[in-house]
């Protein structure tokens, strides 16, 4: 009955969300945003404004007018040009929010118009702004020899993160630190950096408490520090708390959204069917402001070629600049939209080649060398496992010959009147934290202190919003120093007291600050009952010497940990709504050391959702650079007809290994499985997703 | 305008604009912070409270249509018996949801099983799909919908013995 009560107890707590907050003599701020998608900024003609409000604007930075992250950057307030529609141009600071949206709606900005550019093509040469190639063999020449070649076109659109409360934070000052900013992020060092390199003030005089920024899918690793910049500015020049929370509209309008991917595949196939050449483009829209290139890039890169073993190899990344809103991180970094194209093309390959799919994967799995994500030399691929598993589960091999069969007997599906069934499949993997070189640029630490009292407190900067990581976490420090676990404590995130452990994404918080904390429980283990109490251990993550990775060349391992997945889909498509319920989802994961299944489970189960969402329903389009308040309307996360039955299993989940990420692999795998089960069951070839109705009804009109 | 309705079972009475939303209403005037606002366009449910006994979206309701109505949030939905149904059922399912939508989907299952004792298929995924939150697998809510069900059942049978 303790843990029934879990439900009351987060029911009863103060939720901590920045819209709750409140102090004495408190401002609001709001964003004058730009109305044009590429300017020069001629004027701004205010209305008369009362006493108490104020419009702050680019020379009001007292500082450093920039948001950097690894080394790219973007202003926080527009100065003479704005780059997109919604860019924030000035902050309007004032005691009532209504007021304020009043007469923001009356501010007069003329511009005068540059030419704006919004999908990347070949004569944007100058927007590109990274490129990356891989290549081993002769791609040419195989491809001239091949016995078939098969070519595909795909794209994948702009995610909304849909997290739980719109980007917001708090500033106020403090006595005896300068500031306090409370913020709902993934990354309160970023925080931090950004806001006290805008004041100019040393960052130990800004503290950072980040709030519970729920659900995120990486929404909320950078975008919150531009919005704490902006309330700590207000808060600087007025000398009074400022509370700036975006509404839900206007947080969807103009935030960031995942990159959308433009992907071509030539491939050549030898006489068996089995790959002989692989030719991949891949353009990256990266929005205004490029951030995580980089890491983005190269992740594309990787898992481009995904599990699969080829001689002759071209992959070419490029990432381009455009003028929409900045377009960049949603979970995985990159590797869904690279996953989507490579997995749905290979549906496409066993369809020319005549090879069940199952049979064709596990042949062209690679079975030693570390070309694509980085197995070990001579490891057996952990994908053909999972492979083996959801197949059989889910019965594919027969599912898979009958829709098959039924596709080529039935007419048009426009002309059906029953409902049709596909089904498909799709591996994946999920290499966990940074690239290698990436891992050790924050330094980050984890301190684990051992009190008189016995019990235990982790100090981390890590942001788990879910339960599922805080359990890991105390579960690491029961069974290393058998303190209970109600006994572990985890520390609230607040810049004062804990250590930088860098940004909570790509699953982290599981592997390398779950490892560092299992590092300082070892160490505080050596020491104990030989050093007197409290105990307190600092431990750095550090890259393993055994883990080599060449960032130029792209060989080695450029993951600390690899993790693996593949999924089944099942659909049962309308045809006169063309909608596709899903019937079943089978899913098989490769995640090392599973600690708690339980909430292992949870985790996959909410990835298979946010897939879904992203392969069915959630369609972000620009219209002119911009996105309307119909879209927002539109928008809308996966809504269901039927709950699909989910079939989840981890496998070769042993003692002895470590802990790997697992958040990441649905969206990965879940999308192309999803779009071959829709194809089976239309007939018409699906290139790109999300699938809504809309674009399934427009490709039945083109054929 | 003066508005008086009860709330949570305690009549109120309060001074504010007819256009005024009940979500800021509670929100501000009355501090229960359960309802939250979300889409501000009855779209995300995270606004749920029960207007008369129905179930309802608060960022839709303006301050003249409570009038003389009985308003019940998550705080009073919580002080009734009939919750720990909601807390047995969502714990067994494995249902955590998180801070920003529990109070809805707690509110969501509250009227469903008092209107339905017995929910089919049709209405759990109805149900399910009433609160747009990417926290919760939404088979893990209908689970935690069907098992409080079954809670409240068999609470009031061994009522009636």
């Amino acid at each position: 009955m303790a843990e029934i009560s879990a439900l009351r107890k987060l029911l009863q707590e103060p939720a901590g969300f920045i819209s709750d907050m409140y102090a004495p003599n408190m401002l609001y701020a709001q964003t004058l945003r730009s109305s044009t998608a590429h300017a020069r900024v001629t004027g701004i003609a205010l209305p008369e404004l009362p006493s108490d409000v104020t419009l702050l604007t680019a020379t009001d930075v007292p500082r450093i007018n920039r948001l950097s992250v690894y080394g790219e950057s973007m202003p926080l307030l527009a100065g003479k040009e704005v780059h997109y529609v919604g860019e924030p141009i000035g902050v309007l600071v004032g005691p009532h929010s209504e007021q304020l949206r009043w007469i923001l709606s009356r501010i007069d900005v003329s511009y005068q118009e540059l030419p704006a550019y919004f999908i990347p093509d070949d004569a944007m040469s100058d927007r590109v702004v990274y490129e990356r190639t891989r290549e081993w063999g002769n791609v040419e020449a195989a491809l001239n020899e091949a016995y078939q070649v098969v070519e595909g076109r795909y794209h994948t659109g702009a995610q909304e993160h849909l997290y739980s409360e719109p980007q917001g934070a708090f500033a106020l000052r403090e006595e005896d630190t300068g500031f306090l900013v409370f913020s709902s992020t993934q990354w309160p060092y970023h925080v931090q950096q950004t806001v006290s390199e805008a004041l100019g003030i040393p960052r130990a005089s800004c503290r950072v408490r980040a709030t519970d920024p729920g659900v995120h899918l990486d929404g909320k690793l950078w975008y919150p520090s531009l919005i704490a910049a902006h309330a700590a500015i207000a808060c600087s020049v007025t000398g009074r708390p400022v509370k700036m929370v975006l509404s839900r509209e206007e947080d969807f309008l103009f935030t960031s959204k995942r990159a959308p991917a433009f992907v071509e595949h030539t491939t050549g196939l030898d006489r068996t069917g089995n790959l002989s050449a692989l030719n991949i483009r891949i353009v990256l829209n990266m929005g205004a402001y490029p951030l995580f290139t980089q890491e983005i890039a190269d992740r594309v890169a990787l898992a481009a070629v995904g599990e699969y073993q080829c001689q002759n190899v071209r992959v070419d990344v490029r990432a381009v600049t455009s003028n929409l809103p900045p377009l960049n991180v949603c979970s995985g970094f990159g590797a869904a939209q690279a996953f989507f194209a490579l997995e749905t093309h290979v549906s496409r390959i066993t369809e020319v080649a005549q090879v069940a799919p199952v049979t064709w994967k596990k042949s062209n799995l690679k079975a030693s060398g570390n070309r694509g994500t980085g197995a070990k030399s001579g490891e057996v691929p952990e994908s053909s496992a999972v492979l083996d598993a959801v197949s059989t589960e889910s019965d594919f091999a027969r599912k898979y010959a009958a829709y098959e069969l039924q596709k080529k007997r039935r007419e048009r599906f426009s002309e059906m009147l029953e409902p049709t069934r596909g089904i498909g499949i799709a591996c994946c993997s999920q290499g966990s934290g940074f690239l290698q070189r990436g891992e050790a640029r924050d330094n980050p630490a984890v301190v684990v202190r051992l009190d008189k009292d016995g019990s235990a407190e982790i100090l981390t900067s890590a942001v788990a919003y879910s339960d599922s990581v805080r359990s890991l976490w105390k579960k690491n420090v029961n069974d290393i120093l058998g303190i209970e676990e109600d006994r572990v404590t985890i520390s609230e995130i607040d810049t004062s007291r804990v250590p930088d452990s860098g940004p909570s994404t790509l699953s982290r918080n599981v592997t390398v600050v779950n490892r560092m904390i299992e590092s300082c429980c070892k160490t505080i283990k050596t020491r104990r009952f030989r050093t007197a109490l409290p105990i307190e251990v600092k431990r750095t993550a550090r890259i393993p010497r055994d883990k080599k990775w060449n960032s130029q060349t792209m060989e080695g391992e450029p993951f600390q940990s690899v993790s693996h997945a593949a999924a089944v889909v099942e659909v049962e498509v309308n045809p006169v709504t063309v909608s596709p319920a899903v019937r079943g989802i089978w899913l098989a994961v490769e995640a090392g050391r599973i600690m708690n299944p339980t909430e292992a489970r949870k985790t996959a189960e909410m990835g298979i959702y946010h897939a879904l969402g992203w392969s069915s329903t959630e369609g972000v389009t620009f219209t002119a650079g911009a996105l309307s308040r119909s879209d927002y309307q539109r928008y809308q996360p996966q809504l269901f007809t039927r709950i699909p039955t989910l079939w989840i299993e981890f496998v070769k989940n042993a003692e002895k290994l470590s802990a790997k990420g697992l958040g990441d692999l649905p969206l990965s795998c879940i999308p192309a499985a999803y779009a071959a089960a829709v194809t089976q069951a239309t007939g018409e070839y699906l290139d790109q997703i999300p699938a809504t109705p809309r674009l399934l009804r427009a490709y039945m009109e083109e054929t | 305008m003066r508005i008086s309705f009860v709330l949570n079972g305690d009549p109120v009475s309060i001074d504010a604009r007819a256009e005024t939303l009940l979500v800021d209403i509670l929100r501000k005037e009355f501090g229960l912070t359960g309802a939250r606002p979300g889409c501000l366009q009855g779209e995300c449910g995270i606004c749920s409270i029960l207007l008369g006994g129905e179930l309802s979206l608060a960022c839709m309701i303006p301050a003249f249509r409570v009038q003389d109505c009985e308003v019940t949030t998550i705080e009073g939905v919580m002080q009734s018996r009939e919750f720990r149904d909601i807390e047995y059922g969502f714990h067994r399912a494995g249902m955590e949801p998180c801070r920003f939508c529990a109070a809805a989907k707690v509110l969501v299952t509250h009227a469903l099983i008092r209107s339905t004792p017995t929910p089919g298929t049709e209405a759990l995924t109805s149900a399910a799909s009433a609160i747009h939150c990417r926290c919760t697998s939404y088979s893990r809510f209908t689970e935690g919908i069907r098992f409080a069900a079954e809670a409240r059942r068999k609470r009031y049978n061994v009522r009636q013995r």
